[in-house]
């Protein structure tokens, strides 16, 4: 018992004194209606600590490191203030933070989203109608033989479902559908490249189809943004 | 008479119970390792996301707060239980009290939650294992199906009810999940907490409670044992109370400990495997293989206890009339296999299902409903210190309704479909049993001879 005791502390001691990692994040940017947002993030604990980047419509940004701890987010446009919110990261990790939504001025979020949001989690995000939300997904990445991972989010207001399937030639890989403001859960892929053909749920018309290469090992999401003309915005997010 | 094959087979099965069960009697440390085991068993494997994902970083607190209630209810049911001197949990208690339509009924709402339950641990252990092995929807299918059919048939065969496996299989479950809690702690970065999420309010904890109250249901199924149990009016009550607060801790530590490898985000995305995903973090690949482990024994116990237990349950309620007779039959083993097999059956059907955590959620509230009714009788009766069952009341029916306005807000398909399950037993439930024989044929002969005399 007393070994055990000792061996805890040790543990503890060595995790105290060692800095800790710092988490890494970039920010996808799908939001209708701006040509770019730009984005402030501060540390809670330290104010004067903050960047601020601007990412255009359509793109990931780049990859931020930041100190672990619990981070407020401001995102605006030119024509002013859309969102602010906060997010915790932790050590070591790898994070990729969906801005989707219309870049409308916000509007008063009413009691039953603020329940809605409170009863339901983090799965049930904080937003009225389409305004700009926010969604942070972790980019875990699997083991390096292991097979790829893929995941879609559905951020084209309006849409109702989208489903995904991947085409390996030979073998077909379904993506189940997700609903709006949603992640689907991750499929592994069976092969290093395929087709992906996207679809309104329940349709048999085709909404967007994108080549794919998955490396063994990586994690992959597709977000799926708004039309533009007949075609919907489709960003790959990679990470291997 | 039997046949050769049929009297070894029995012979032998016999023997294999009688040395697993040391002739049913079980001493105070199997009773703790039992109760404790019973909760752990499925809860924690399922629970975890589902909780950080409404309380964030006082996903801690729910179980503390759910757990209030667990210990109090597990005072009252131990106290009761001492005090009526039988097996039967809640359905003896209400009976004891004359109030046979209520236990009737409830106990019609208490079969469906164990089965939704055993659906759950099913569904668990399928992603758990399938997970290390790299399997997709149709592994996890399979292994359900597998799992779901090598029980129900355990169980036929008179194997069901292994007290020294259950221990073991408890114990081990207890000793890795402990060593995941430690060294995660030991590991403390208090951004972990909120590591990929928003900082929520402390009254998430609340809502976390009422998502999470299933994973404290297990202690309930040694009530249905009480008469198995040595000693059991000196030693149930302190035997069921500390193992239900050591659970509490369990919990607790475990929430924290595995947070700090997995992070917040990790745990609500693989919430379905989650405790692997952390201790394949915390130790790499032997980490993930002992998890998987423990998570496979640990949910297949949860299955194979609730499952026993259920039919038990139902054997005894239809023997009271409160059930069709249909349910009071036992095979060549002494099992009573028509329940057995309908709960089982049904239980992997739904599992095969998919998802079930909205079903399990509205399953809660047959837990929490039973456990206030529990602490409301033991107030009436007396037992003990009276502030505990208030206490344990109130909190329960707080928790039940945040769960009833959550599930109408989030989810209202499974609420509506267990209302009307509820008003389906308290009202056609008489009217079943009228058109349908509530006594078996045996019963029935006894007692025109009985009249005949």
């Amino acid at each position: 018992m007393t070994r055990l005791l000792a061996l805890f502390l040790w543990v503890w001691v060595l995790g105290c004194t060692s800095d800790p990692p710092p988490a890494r994040l970039h920010l996808v940017n799908v939001v209708q209606g701006a040509s770019s947002l730009h984005v402030a993030i501060c540390s809670v604990s330290v104010p004067a600590e903050c960047r601020a980047l601007d990412v255009a419509h359509a793109s990931i940004g780049p990859w931020l490191s930041l100190k672990p701890g619990i981070h407020r987010f401001e995102i605006s446009t030119e024509a002013g203030m859309l969102t602010t919110f906060q997010y915790g990261l932790g050590r070591g990790g790898a994070y990729a933070l969906a801005l989707y939504g219309i870049a409308d001025p916000p509007v008063r979020i009413d009691w039953r989203a603020r329940a809605r949001e409170l009863l339901g989690g983090i799965e049930a995000p904080l937003v009225a109608g389409y305004q700009v939300a926010h969604r942070m997904i972790g980019m875990r990445v699997p083991d390096p033989s292991a097979p790829a991972r893929v995941r879609i989010a559905n951020m084209d207001p309006g849409a109702t479902k989208i489903a995904g399937v991947i085409d390996f030639g030979m073998q077909h890989v379904q993506l189940a559908p997700v609903t709006y403001a949603g992640v689907g859960d991750p499929v592994e892929a069976g092969r290093d490249e395929g087709r992906l053909l996207l679809t309104f749920a329940g349709s048999p018309l085709t909404l967007a189809e994108r080549e794919l290469a998955l490396p063994p090992g990586s994690s992959s999401v597709v977000y799926v943004g708004a039309l533009t003309g007949v075609k919907p915005v489709v960003i790959l997010d990679l990470l291997r | 008479m039997c046949d050769g094959e049929r009297c070894a087979f029995a012979a032998i099965s016999g023997m294999l119970t009688r040395a697993m069960t040391k002739e049913g009697t079980l001493g105070p440390a199997r009773v703790w390792a039992l109760a404790a085991g019973g909760m752990v068993g499925g809860g924690i494997y399922i629970a975890l996301g589902v909780v950080i994902s409404v309380a964030a970083q006082w996903a801690w607190l729910s179980f503390v707060l759910s757990g209030v209630v667990a210990v109090i209810s597990a005072h009252s049911y131990a106290r009761l239980s001492t005090r009526f001197g039988q097996s039967g949990g809640a359905f003896e208690f209400l009976e004891e009290m004359d109030r046979d339509g209520l236990a009737g009924s409830l106990s019609w709402l208490l079969i469906l939650g164990y089965t939704l339950t055993v659906s759950v641990y099913i569904y668990a252990f399928g992603h758990y294992v399938a997970y290390a092995f790299h399997g997709g929807v149709v592994l996890i299918r399979v292994l359900g199906v597998v799992i779901g059919a090598l029980l129900l048939g355990l169980n036929l065969a008179g194997l069901g009810k292994m007290t020294m496996v259950e221990l073991i299989i408890v114990s081990a479950n207890l000793l890795v999940l402990l060593v995941l809690a430690g060294y995660g702690l030991a590991r403390w970065h208090t951004p972990e907490l909120t590591a990929g999420i928003e900082p929520r309010s402390p009254l998430g904890a609340l809502v976390g409670a009422a998502a999470i109250f299933v994973s404290y249901e297990g202690f309930q199924l040694l009530t249905y044992e009480y008469e198995q149990i040595r000693n059991a009016d000196r030693i149930f009550t302190p035997v069921l109370v500390s193992s239900a607060v050591f659970v509490v801790f369990v919990y607790v530590a475990v929430t924290l400990g595995a947070t700090m490898f997995a992070g917040a985000l990790t745990i609500v995305e693989e919430k379905q495997i989650a405790l692997s995903i952390a201790a394949e973090r915390a130790m790499g690949t032997p980490g993930l293989v002992v998890m998987t482990i423990a998570a496979g024994f640990a949910t297949a116990a949860a299955v194979n206890s609730t499952l026993y237990s259920t039919a038990k349950l139902s054997a005894r309620i239809a023997r009271d009339g409160e059930l069709p007779s249909w349910f009071d039959h036992e095979n060549r083993m002494a099992v009573p296999d028509r329940p057995l097999v309908l709960i089982g059956v049904l239980a992997t059907a739904l599992a095969l299902i998919g998802s079930l955590s909205s079903l399990v959620e509205a399953a809660s509230l047959v837990f929490l409903a039973t456990f206030v009714t529990v602490n409301l009788v033991c107030l009436q009766r007396k037992e003990g210190p009276r502030w505990l069952p208030i206490v344990g009341s109130i909190l329960g029916a707080l928790i039940g309704l945040v769960l009833v306005v959550r599930l109408a807000v989030t989810t209202p398909i499974p609420l509506v479909i267990l209302v009307t399950l509820a008003l389906f037993v308290f009202v056609g439930r008489p009217a079943i049993l009228r058109k349908v024989r509530t006594e078996s044929p045996e019963e029935a002969a006894s007692g025109s001879e009985g009249e005949a005399t």
